[in-house]
């Protein structure tokens, strides 16, 4: 499991990076802006006149709320943030391990002393851990643009819990990613559906609080139950929280079932033909 | 202790409603070379990797080195050598980070003193990435990683693809050493001369199905032999085409004939003495055309 582990950080590592700087640059920038807005007549007697003349588009972003740090986070951050660091969690739940199948580099690793299970959970703890890294880069970048801000001030441990709610739903759209991976004939398509689903997620729970019709579907949108303001001021909700790890796990308990019963490709994307029969397989229970 | 290293019986996979084996019965010996001839598509690929428990049959059972993959398959694979017909590898890391990879995946059995070695016989450079490569220099890693570790039973899928004359050779010879060290190698080619070289027993599939298996030698023996006979005169030498095992093939006026003698010469080569002979030529048929005539046997069918 450690040289699964080690060599799948290994691989990473460009991730890593290239995510790593986007999302702390990202972050950086929060303190200087909230500074610059805070401190600028005009910008708040824009932000009011939104609220009278375009109320519901002020109510989506929350601008009443803009002027204090945490709801400085939650509109200008938190807002987009979950559907930037969701694409990452799609296409890394998509590729840990249908990339290398696909690739053809998977038939030889299984040709060698390590099981499936160590396999699927060595790369699975990975990109856990990876993704864990990126919430751990945006949260420290979030803390450093506090150090140079005289307004921009939110206690550390406070500011954690937005990072571990989210943890909590990137998880879910890496294990549905993962999921549609061993059940379709492409990683590409696995990835496609799952971001598809992350993007509507997004907008139902945006557009919920002034589009009527909208509510209901906003039950069933796992962004819904992202706590961010709510997190810091009043704490988090383990409930949701701890519903959101179980569903999964049970989605990552799944897709090992079926990795293991799975037929390696040689290489190359599958065919429809191949989703039959991974249902069919599912089905007959191996 | 078993005297197969691999036993096969009935083993049969489908690919949706595609039946790529079609009861495979197969057994390689402890200790031998035997070859796997088939065209492309034949069951070759597929049946290696059910040994491998890469992919997993519907019917038939399998044994490897005395365990069942299905059951077993991390016991199975620590012991055996595995090269894939299609080879990929991480085009980010050099042949050097590989083995170490590879290596500790087996829990650092191997010496590395024998990859060096096995690397400079086939003139592998450790420590350029594998993108840089040509696709020979990539199946010199395969060969490697496939025998780093001294493995017992070495499944081998077109080992010599891509290599150059020269390396071909030296694959060979690696896996005739292999042998004398008591390993077992299975390796399937459709290069019928490196099988003859030097496979002990070949197997051929076809279609899914074992058509024939056989020792090299033996195989070699009871193929047909072409001969062909220059007279010195016009002659009318109707007995020889009834003699038992010859058929005639052409006929160049009444000077030459080629004909197909199948098993002993002795008849033809008797009658043939009372006839006036300028040249006598005979070939023996290559383990090639013996593979061809199974493969055409078929398709007549």
């Amino acid at each position: 499991m450690f040289t699964v582990i080690r060599y799948s950080l290994r691989s990473s590592r460009g991730a890593i990076i290239g995510w790593g700087i986007g999302l702390a640059a990202l972050a950086i920038m929060m303190g200087s802006f909230f500074d610059m807005m805070v401190g600028s007549n005009e910008m708040m007697d824009v932000m009011n006149a939104y609220a009278v003349t375009m109320p519901e588009f002020a109510e989506i972003f929350n601008f009443s709320a803009m002027n204090t740090p945490i709801g400085w986070l939650d509109v200008e951050y938190f807002s987009f943030v979950p559907l930037i660091i969701g694409l990452f969690a799609t296409g890394a739940g998509a590729s840990l391990l249908a990339r290398d199948e696909e690739g053809g580099t998977l038939d030889l690793i299984l040709a060698h002393p390590v099981s499936r299970t160590t396999l699927f959970w060595g790369r699975f703890l990975t990109t856990t851990l990876v993704t864990i890294i990126l919430l751990l880069i945006s949260w420290a970048s979030l803390l450093l643009s506090m150090t140079w801000s005289e307004n921009f001030t939110i206690p550390a441990l406070d500011l954690l819990l937005p990072f571990t709610s989210l943890f909590a739903i990137l998880m879910f759209f890496m294990t549905l990613a993962l999921l549609l991976s061993m059940l379709l004939p492409a990683r590409r398509i696995a990835n496609m559906l799952a971001a598809m689903l992350l993007v509507a997620s997004f907008f139902i729970t945006l557009m919920s609080g002034v589009v009527d019709q909208l509510e209901r579907a906003a039950d069933f949108s796992p962004l819904t139950y992202l706590e961010t303001a709510t997190a810091i001021e009043d704490g988090l909700n383990l409930t949701w929280f701890g519903v959101f790890i179980a569903i999964d796990l049970v989605l990552a308990l799944i897709s090992w079932q079926m990795f293991q019963r799975r037929d390696v490709r040689v290489g190359g994307e599958g065919t429809w033909r191949f989703l039959k029969r991974n249902l069919r397989v599912a089905g007959e229970g191996g | 202790m078993n005297e197969f290293a691999i036993t096969i019986d009935g083993l049969e996979k489908y690919y949706g409603s595609f039946k790529a084996l079609h009861g495979v019965d197969l057994k390689a010996k402890r200790g031998e070379i035997l070859g796997f001839l088939g065209p492309n598509g034949a069951g070759k690929t597929t049946t290696i990797r059910c040994m491998l428990d890469l992919i997993h049959p519907q019917g038939g059972t399998i044994s490897v080195l005395g365990l069942n993959p299905q059951a077993e398959p991390e016991a199975i694979k620590a012991r055996v050598g595995y090269l894939p017909g299609e080879l990929h590898l991480d085009e980010n890391m050099t042949a050097q980070q590989i083995f170490r990879y590879f290596n500790r995946l087996r829990g650092n059995r191997s010496n590395w003193d024998y990859i060096e070695e096995l690397s400079d016989r086939l003139k592998l450079e450790l420590k350029t990435p594998i993108k840089n490569f040509s696709h020979g220099n990539k199946q010199k890693v395969g060969v490697v990683q496939a025998l780093m570790h001294r493995p017992e039973l070495v499944l081998l899928d077109e080992p010599t693809g891509g290599l150059d004359p020269l390396m071909q050779q030296e694959v060979l010879r690696m896996l005739a050493e292999a042998q004398d060290n008591g390993v077992t190698v299975f390796f399937s080619s459709h290069i019928i001369s490196e099988v003859q070289a030097v496979a002990d027993r070949v197997a051929v599939i076809r279609e899914g199905k074992i058509v024939e298996v056989a020792e090299t030698a033996s195989l070699l023996h009871r193929s047909m032999r072409q001969v062909r006979i220059r007279f010195q005169q016009p002659t009318k030498a109707e007995e020889l085409f009834k003699l038992p095992g010859v058929e005639l093939i052409a006929k160049d006026d009444d000077l030459g004939v080629l004909l197909q003698v199948e098993g002993d010469m002795d008849a033809l080569i008797k009658t043939l003495a009372k006839y006036p002979v300028n040249d006598f030529e005979t070939e023996r048929t290559s383990l090639e055309e013996i593979f061809l005539a199974y493969y055409e046997g078929e398709e007549d069918k």
